[in-house]
């Protein structure tokens, strides 16, 4: 092969790669170009408060996405159908990219604004590349662990940054995944019937379109509703997208809880909503019935769970406290379940068994196909599920034979016991991976921090929350934001594509001695 | 009423739906896996995967508190066991399908109600239409 140095695009159309490597690297290649459009928007806040120095920062980031985007887009010539494998690596590789580009405009800025007397501490963190990444991160898996120490002090292109970067990232994963698989696929049909990216209407085209749709909606109706209840424009506007994206970023200090009591009220219902699946959003918007809220065994479970946990949780605060927090437990409660993140109160001083009952909510999380993290809901039934057919077969008389019931249709017994395969390895993993994150993050954090403040943050990160007991925090170790930023990355693609991606290059390593 | 069905096959289906129907209790057996899968998959009913033969198969149906017993297989040794086992145990309703006419003063002889092969009974309709032309 000869090579003409005078030509970088003959080289780039020179190298040989496998089909299946051109396919990720055109889907990339096209997502990539998603942070430099979100970028663009950013331009337009940037010069509407007047904060100018912030267009070069956000010109580098579109130059970086749509630089970047090309030139992997380039390879799109032969690239072969995508399957579910490789969709899965294409998500995992965009959702590790994505977050670096994104964490461009807080260095930038930072940068920008200098080291001066008024540039305040919160800005000042983010000339560590660290913190910038790992607030991006934060915010494109929709996590909501940050590391400003007052929101209120970033300027206004930062604040619209972090909440764009959550609500895109939230609605994100679903749409990417629908997009990427075949309707044929095996991993489709998985992920059809497990509910997470059910489809909507005929298409995936469609089914898409319904989605932003629906979001969309839900967003105004949200920022309305902050609006209604009392808060500022801007303050509703970003407050609304980070809230119906189970995201959490907050503009202020003290998150939620820095608003009047009413709009703490408010905010409740907005958590829930973004914890309902779209499949059940088109069927309350389109055909208005209410009764779809009702209508399957993960959202019964999740008002239950809401329910159950809510109370639960008063009454916990209530003994360890001496006092009644109702405002503040419903409100813990939903945002821990619902894998939002906001607060309306310093969580240090709750109990550990107050910490621990969120960290389960957080672990489970909200209804498959929304934008929770977790391990969500319909998984947690299927588990309920397996553990009843388990006694209903000590209970059968020598002949008779078990009905399947999954959901709300009857299947074969291959078929449940498929389902259920699938889901407790999952959850075995999931649970795997917590346990060595927790060692990983005591080795790092000051002793101060209890084991259950750590097993909070951990699964906070990996179940995509933002609810945090402090460890979180510029003075964290690298080594401790390393932990928490694989938490969220891993956490928010449901583990798998991460580890296929880790495994993939080793075995055609192995292969080849 | 507590009902036993011997045979899901597609007489068997479709008794057990119109039984159900009407609030009654019904227990299937039936010696196909697939079938008795696909007739649990339809009703939510306590179904036998089992054949008549074997031992106590009718005292695991609880066969001292059934009220009647449907044999609707297509095979008319087994029906006829269904039914004489259901006698020897004092089931006071006994109804069966036989496939070929030549078995039903056997049959009738045990005392339980007949009901003609499928095929016979159509093609009664149909003779019965050209009677009224």
């Amino acid at each position: 092969m000869k090579i003409e140095p005078d030509n970088p695009m003959r080289i780039l159309k020179q190298i040989k790669l496998a089909p299946q490597a051109r396919t990720i690297m055109r889907d990339m290649g096209l997502f990539l170009h998603v942070p430099g459009l979100m970028a663009l928007i950013s331009l337009f806040i940037s010069l509407g408060w007047g904060e100018y120095y912030a267009i070069l920062p956000f010109g580098l980031t579109i130059l970086a996405s749509v630089s970047l985007g090309q030139l992997l887009y380039r390879f799109r010539k032969g690239a072969a159908p995508a399957r579910s494998r490789h969709a899965m690596i294409t998500v995992a590789l965009s959702w590790g990219i994505i977050p670096i580009i994104g964490a461009i405009p807080f260095m930038a800025i930072a940068a920008s604004l200098g080291d001066g007397m008024d540039t305040s501490a919160t800005v000042s963190v983010f000339h560590q590349p660290w913190n910038a990444v790992f607030e991006s991160f934060s915010g494109f898996t929709s996590t909501g662990l940050s590391m400003a120490l007052d929101p209120a002090q970033l300027p206004y292109s930062l604040q619209w940054w972090r909440s764009l970067t959550e609500w895109v990232g939230g609605v994100g994963v679903i749409v990417l995944m629908l997009s990427l698989l075949q309707p044929a696929t095996d991993a489709y049909n998985l992920y059809s019937a497990e509910g997470r990216s059910r489809r909507i209407a005929l298409t995936v085209r469609s089914t898409v379109r319904s989605i932003w749709w629906i979001y969309l909606v839900y967003t105004v109706f949200s920022i309305t509703l902050l609006k209604i209840a009392g808060m500022p424009w801007w303050d509703a506007l970003n407050h609304g997208l980070t809230g119906i994206s189970t995201g959490g970023f907050s503009i202020t200090s003290g998150s939620i809880g820095a608003y009047a009591p009413a709009i703490q009220w408010a905010t409740i219902p907005i958590m829930i909503l973004g914890a309902i699946s779209f499949p059940i959003h088109y069927q309350l918007l389109r055909r208005r019935d209410l009764s779809a809220l009702w209508s399957d065994a993960q959202h019964r479970a999740l008002w239950l769970l809401l329910i159950l946990g809510g109370i639960l949780l008063l009454l916990e605060n209530a003994v360890s406290q001496d006092a009644w927090l109702w405002r503040d437990s419903l409100f813990q409660w939903a945002s821990a379940l619902g894998t939002c993140g906001f607060n309306t109160t310093d969580l240090k001083a709750w109990s550990p068994s107050a910490k621990l009952l969120m960290t389960l909510g957080m672990f489970v999380g909200g209804a498959a196909g929304s934008t929770v993290g977790g391990l969500k809901l319909n998984r947690f039934v299927a588990l309920l599920q397996a553990i009843a057919w388990k006694f209903q077969r000590l209970m059968l008389t020598p002949h008779q034979i078990l009905r399947y019931r999954l959901g709300n249709q009857v299947v074969s017994e291959t078929e449940a016991n498929r389902h259920i395969e699938s889901v407790a390895v999952l959850a075995f993993l999931w649970l795997l991976l917590l346990i060595l994150g927790i060692f990983g993050l005591l080795s790092q954090v000051s002793p101060i921090y209890t084991l259950s403040d750590v097993l909070f943050e951990a699964t906070s990160a990996l179940s995509s929350v933002g609810l945090s007991t402090g460890i979180t925090h510029p003075d964290l170790t690298w080594g401790g934001k390393l932990v928490l930023i694989l938490f969220m990355w891993m956490g928010r693609l449901e583990i798998m594509p991460v580890l296929l991606l880790f495994i993939l290059p080793w075995r055609s390593l192995l292969r080849r001695f | 009423m507590y009902i036993i069905v011997v045979g899901a096959g597609l007489i068997g289906c479709s008794f057990v739906g119109l039984a159900l129907k009407e609030n009654h209790e019904v227990t299937a057996i039936e010696q196909n896996e697939e079938k008795a899968r696909s007739l649990l998959q339809k009703y939510n009913i306590k179904v036998l995967n089992a054949d008549i033969a074997e031992g106590d198969i009718l005292e695991e149906a609880q066969i001292e508190r059934a009220d009647m017993i449907v044999a609707a297989t297509s095979d008319d040794s087994v029906n006829l066991m269904a039914m004489f086992l259901g006698k020897e145990q004092g089931v006071k309703n006994l109804i069966t399908l036989i496939n070929n006419r030549q078995h039903q003063t056997m049959f009738e002889r045990l005392g339980v109600k007949v009901v003609v092969s499928p095929e016979d009974i159509i093609a009664q309709r149909l003779y019965d239409f050209i009677d009224r032309a």
